[in-house]
């Protein structure tokens, strides 16, 4: 292109060369700069002086291809203050001066570092992107970017696997269409953080697993807000899967909340680091209250007879420190308010890293399965009583039987002696006159004979005496009755235990008569200050096993009840020559529920309930058996009572 | 004519004494032995032969249960009476299968006086001691093997009360059985005309598992001859139509005993047949309806009047196949039974040996109390044959 118009006066070529924004040099034949219109290229230098050392060798080599033609080149020129700076160089050759060049430089520095740069942001960008693409796709997270129109612009698999339609169809579409599950779960969320520009975490939201098996899993869904240059351009949604740790929170809060056991947790100085509602309900205190503090002194500290412990005895730190653990032990707790209740703990040791271990302590009230035990013991009075029942049914009976036939017998025999009566009678009225007295007599003995005087004679009186005798039985098994199934009050009293065996034997008589005689041997005993009624029925329990077991034996056995004083303590003893027990059920035999009856003939609480009875009266109960010999129950009741109330 | 016999076995001598004077009114028709243990009462029956034997139930050594037993095998001519006064089902059991008569203390001495009497009775006029030895031997009455399921169902422990009523009401020795309990106060007071079904409510599902439970230990393991097992099974299929067509040829108020009449006809066919194959059943004639030449129904009316079963059942099991004239103003137990099984030998139900008695048939449905009813008899009685052919085959399962 031919230059336009032709240059005013005033404005020659170094003015012009002066405003280029370029380094012109003018070179002569040899290469040595003739003109510059600016840098440090001096006349007379050779311009490759300004060329950096490095690039020399493909300078010359650029020249030498280019031969006379006009070039172009790239290399690092000396600038004014000494620095190097990268040039893009134009050699033209001048046509009017063979062998002159004219070269123009232009500073390439700033321009290289812009596109090295946006080169450098280019692979930046990209290397960023295929990160979030595999983090999007590795992470149990879904990713998500909703733009300002409510549209889907980007998913990831797990959060497109929420959706209605593949991910593929999900981009670009109105999000509430292709998250139907989620998005009404998010929606408000969504909307907060367009209008508040800050992101809204925390929310929790449920969808359902992929997984047909599984149910729906849980999600923490944040908005993020996403600004570019203070502009919204979306909303970025961010739902990270807490399903365990909803798992986690739910059974923590049954535990915590709904566990019908107290729960509490200590560190390694016993304070309280934690506590359930059910212990904070059992114990009257809030969770708040008690946090930091000791729980052996506030809840633990007193036994029933009133010293309180140190902690270095109680039980559940010795547990705790001992590294063993789920033990149960039976304690007293203290409410807030003072009062005491039983409990059954279990302590499990809790490593808290360093010094002595925490622990998980759980109990239970142990009020209301105290008063079942109670009432299993009541219940246990009734099936004895309900077993003794139908033999004392038949204890009466038989005397009501043959007081009935010995009365009939005897209105009978009263209506033959009353004939006979008559007869006599008959006999001696003056009306018979002149009747010989012979056979007066004989109308007489006729009569007797009829009436068999003789056998009247000697069955009336039996008669008579054996009604008594039946009707007597019947009382005094009434009498007996009476007084074992005597209530107890709650307070001991005095009573004769010989007098309390004896009635015992009475009513389990129809028991015992079929199998063995029982030989009573009681010595003097004075009144005993005890529970008569429960003894009566542990008495009745020891009766009742001695002839279970003399059952199985060939010919009929012996039970020996025998009592004695031996100082302050009354002795009694129950000896069968029965089977035995063997040496390895005897410590068995005491517990509950132990037994070797058949099903439905015994509930196996007769002699852990007579432990039992024996231990509140501060006294004991002892078996020596031998298998094949027998067994003997012994029995030691402090005569004065249990000692602590005596 | 000789006295009577009794023997009276308590360990309880107070009780003998009693007995002794109470019973000293009968010394001139009775010859009475007072023993104290089982043992003692075993030598007598060996010595002398007894009519009646009265026993307890509980008694130290040999106890009641056990004794009785040993006289059913070793005498089975003399009557079994219990005079217990033990209350427990397990001693009702024992009894059940063990006595004929179930006495509890106190029973006054009339009650005794009157079992007894009744007990030396026999029914049989041509075979008194030979129908009283078959029957007095029995002690539960075998059921069938296709109803031996049946009765495993009903010892099962989800048995249901309509369960039990139905099979009581099926088979023969349970309702034999039954019927004997409920004359006995063990068991509780019971209404006189009581049905099988009132019994089962009354006793409960429990106790009648028991008196099934304890019939079925006694029943014999061993296969029955299948000409036995056929001739038995079409003679209860007999008794079940007639059982179910009676229940509307009788008036309401004889329908209970009408029932278990109809139920109980061939009740001595049973025992008799029950016993071929044992050693003692040789002497069977099936032909001619024998056993040691005593009728099968002179069998069965003697067990029944043993067990105590209420008269009127006795006696139509007695009559039916004796040709009846009912009085017009009501048909009666008898007539309703023997009309219900003419009318079932018109069926596919018929037992073979028994005729049809077309005639008297005709004459027994003129009844003013039967054409009173709008009921097409014969009709009925193919229904009712249907449902026992019914009730039969699902019994096999």
């Amino acid at each position: 292109m031919a230059p336009a118009g032709s240059l005013p006066p005033g404005i020659d070529a170094t003015v012009l060369a002066a405003a280029l924004p370029h380094t012109v040099w003018v070179l002569a034949g040899a290469g040595e700069i003739e003109y510059a219109n600016r840098g440090p290229g001096s006349p007379g230098e050779p311009w490759s002086f300004l060329v950096h050392p490095e690039d020399l060798a493909a300078v010359e080599s650029a020249a030498r291809v280019a031969g006379a033609g006009p070039y172009e080149l790239e290399c690092r020129l000396k600038r004014v203050d000494g620095s190097f700076g990268r040039h893009g160089v134009r050699f033209t050759p001048v046509d009017a001066r063979p062998g002159w060049w004219i070269a123009t430089g232009t500073d390439v520095e700033e321009r290289a570092a812009l596109r090295d740069e946006l080169a450098g942001a280019r692979r930046r960008v990209t290397e960023t992107l295929s990160l979030l693409e595999t983090l999007e796709a590795a992470a149990p997270a879904g990713f998500g970017f909703v733009d300002s129109d409510s549209r889907l612009i980007r998913v990831n698999e797990t959060l497109a696997a929420m959706g209605s339609v593949a991910r593929g169809e999900q981009l670009g579409r109105p999000v509430d269409e292709v998250l139907p599950g989620v998005w009404p779960q998010i929606a408000a969320n969504y909307h907060r953080a367009w209008q508040t520009e800050t992101a809204i975490v925390g929310t929790v939201v449920t969808a359902p697993s992929q997984g047909e098996a599984e149910g729906p899993r849980s999600w923490l869904a944040g908005c993020y807000p996403v600004r570019v240059e203070d502009r919204m351009m979306g909303v970025g949604l961010v739902l990270v899967d807490v399903t365990e740790r909803e798992q986690a929170q739910a059974f923590r809060s049954v535990i915590m909340d709904d566990m019908a056991e107290g729960l509490y947790t200590v560190d390694g100085d016993g304070k309280l680091t934690s506590m359930n509602r059910a212990a904070s309900e059992m114990l009257g205190w809030a969770e708040k209250d008690l946090l930091g503090l000791s729980v052996h002194d506030t809840v633990h500290a007193v036994p029933w007879n009133g010293t309180p412990q140190p902690e270095s005895e109680c039980p559940l730190r010795r547990i705790r420190t001992a590294g063993q653990s789920a033990q149960t032990v039976d304690e007293t707790f203290v409410r807030r308010d003072g009062t005491t209740f039983g409990v059954a703990c279990s302590v499990a040791p809790l490593e808290t890293g360093g010094g002595l271990p925490g622990a998980v302590v759980t109990f239970r009230d142990m009020t209301e399965v105290r008063r079942a035990e109670l009432e299993a013991r009541h219940d246990q009075k009734l099936e004895s009583l309900g077993r003794l029942s139908a033999g004392l049914a038949h204890e009466i009976n038989t005397p009501i039987q043959f007081v009935g036939d010995n009365t009939r017998f005897l209105a009978d025999a009263y209506q033959d002696m009353l004939d006979l009566l008559l007869v006599y009678r008959e006999c001696m009225t003056p009306a018979l006159g002149e009747l010989q007295w012979s056979e007066r007599t004989e109308r007489a003995q006729r009569a007797e004979a009829k009436a068999d005087v003789e056998y009247l004679a000697t069955e009336i009186p039996a008669a008579v005496s054996q009604s008594l005798e039946g009707v007597e039985r019947v009382a005094s098994l009434v009498r007996a009755m009476k007084s074992f199934s005597y209530k107890d009050s709650t307070e001991q009293s005095y009573a004769d235990l010989n007098e309390a065996l004896r009635t015992t034997l009475t009513v389990a008589r129809n028991e015992v008569k079929y199998v063995a005689d029982v030989v009573l041997d009681l010595g003097e005993l004075p009144d005993v200050l005890c529970h008569l009624g429960d003894l009566n029925q542990v008495f009745l329990n020891l009766l009742v096993n001695a002839a279970d077991a003399l059952k199985d034996k060939a010919e009929r056995g012996e039970i020996r009840i025998t009592s004695r004083v031996e100082g302050p303590t009354a002795v009694i003893s129950f000896a069968d020559n029965g089977t035995g027990i063997p040496a390895d059920i005897q410590q068995s035999i005491f517990e509950p529920f132990f037994t070797t009856k058949e099903v439905g003939k015994g509930t196996g609480q007769g002699l852990a309930l007579a432990r039992a009875v024996l231990e509140k009266h501060g006294g004991s109960i002892e078996v020596r058996s031998v298998v094949g010999e027998g067994t003997e129950f012994t029995l030691r009741l402090p005569v004065a009572g249990r000692p602590e109330t005596a | 004519m000789s006295k009577a016999r009794a023997l009276f076995v308590d360990d309880e001598p107070r009780i003998l004494d009693g007995l002794r004077r109470s019973l000293r009114g009968k010394r001139g028709e009775w010859e009475m032995a007072f023993v104290s243990d089982g043992a003692e009462a075993l030598e007598l029956l060996a010595q002398q032969p007894y009519d009646v034997v009265v026993s307890d139930m509980r008694m130290p050594g040999m106890d009641g249960a056990e004794l009785l037993t040993n006289v059913s095998r070793r005498h089975p001519e003399v009557a079994r009476v219990v005079l217990s006064g033990h209350i427990e089902p397990e001693a009702a059991i024992q009894v059940a299968v063990a006595g004929h008569r179930f006495l509890t203390k106190p029973s006054d001495a009339d009650t005794l006086i009157a079992v007894i009497e009744q007990l030396l009775i026999r029914t049989s006029a041509a075979h008194q001691s030979e129908a009283r030895r078959i029957a007095g031997g029995v002690r539960a009455i075998p059921t069938l093997p296709e109803h031996t399921d049946g009765i495993i169902g009903l010892l099962a422990p989800d048995a249901n009360l309509s369960y039990a009523v139905q099979m009581a009401m099926h088979d023969v020795g349970l309702t034999a059985k039954l019927l004997q309990l409920s004359n006995s106060r063990f068991f509780g007071s019971r209404p006189r005309n009581s049905s099988v079904e009132s019994i089962v409510n009354a006793m409960g599902v429990p106790m009648v598992q028991a008196v099934a439970g304890a019939g079925h230990v006694l029943r014999p393991t061993s296969a029955w001859d299948p000409v036995i097992e056929d001739h038995l099974r079409t003679a209860w299929r007999h008794a079940v139509a007639t059982a179910c067509l009676v229940d509307f040829v009788a008036s309401p108020a004889n329908r209970p005993h009408a029932q278990a009449a109809a139920l109980l006809q061939d009740v001595g066919r049973l025992v008799c047949l029950a016993a071929v194959g044992d050693k003692e059943g040789s002497g069977v004639d099936l032909g001619a309806e024998t056993r040691d030449g005593v009728p099968f129904r002179d069998v069965g009316v003697e067990l029944l009047h043993l067990w105590g079963l209420p008269p009127p059942i006795v006696t139509a099991v007695a009559q039916r196949d004796a040709e009846q004239s009912p009085d017009l103003s009501g048909l009666g137990v008898a007539a309703a039974v023997r009309t219900a099984h003419l009318l079932i030998q018109g069926t596919e139900s018929a037992c073979p040996a028994a005729g049809r008695h077309e005639e008297e048939l005709a004459q027994l449905l003129s009844h003013p109390q039967l054409k009173a009813q709008a009921v097409d008899w014969r009709r009925a009685a193919d229904e009712a044959s249907r449902q026992a052919g019914l009730w039969h085959s699902n019994g096999r399962h």
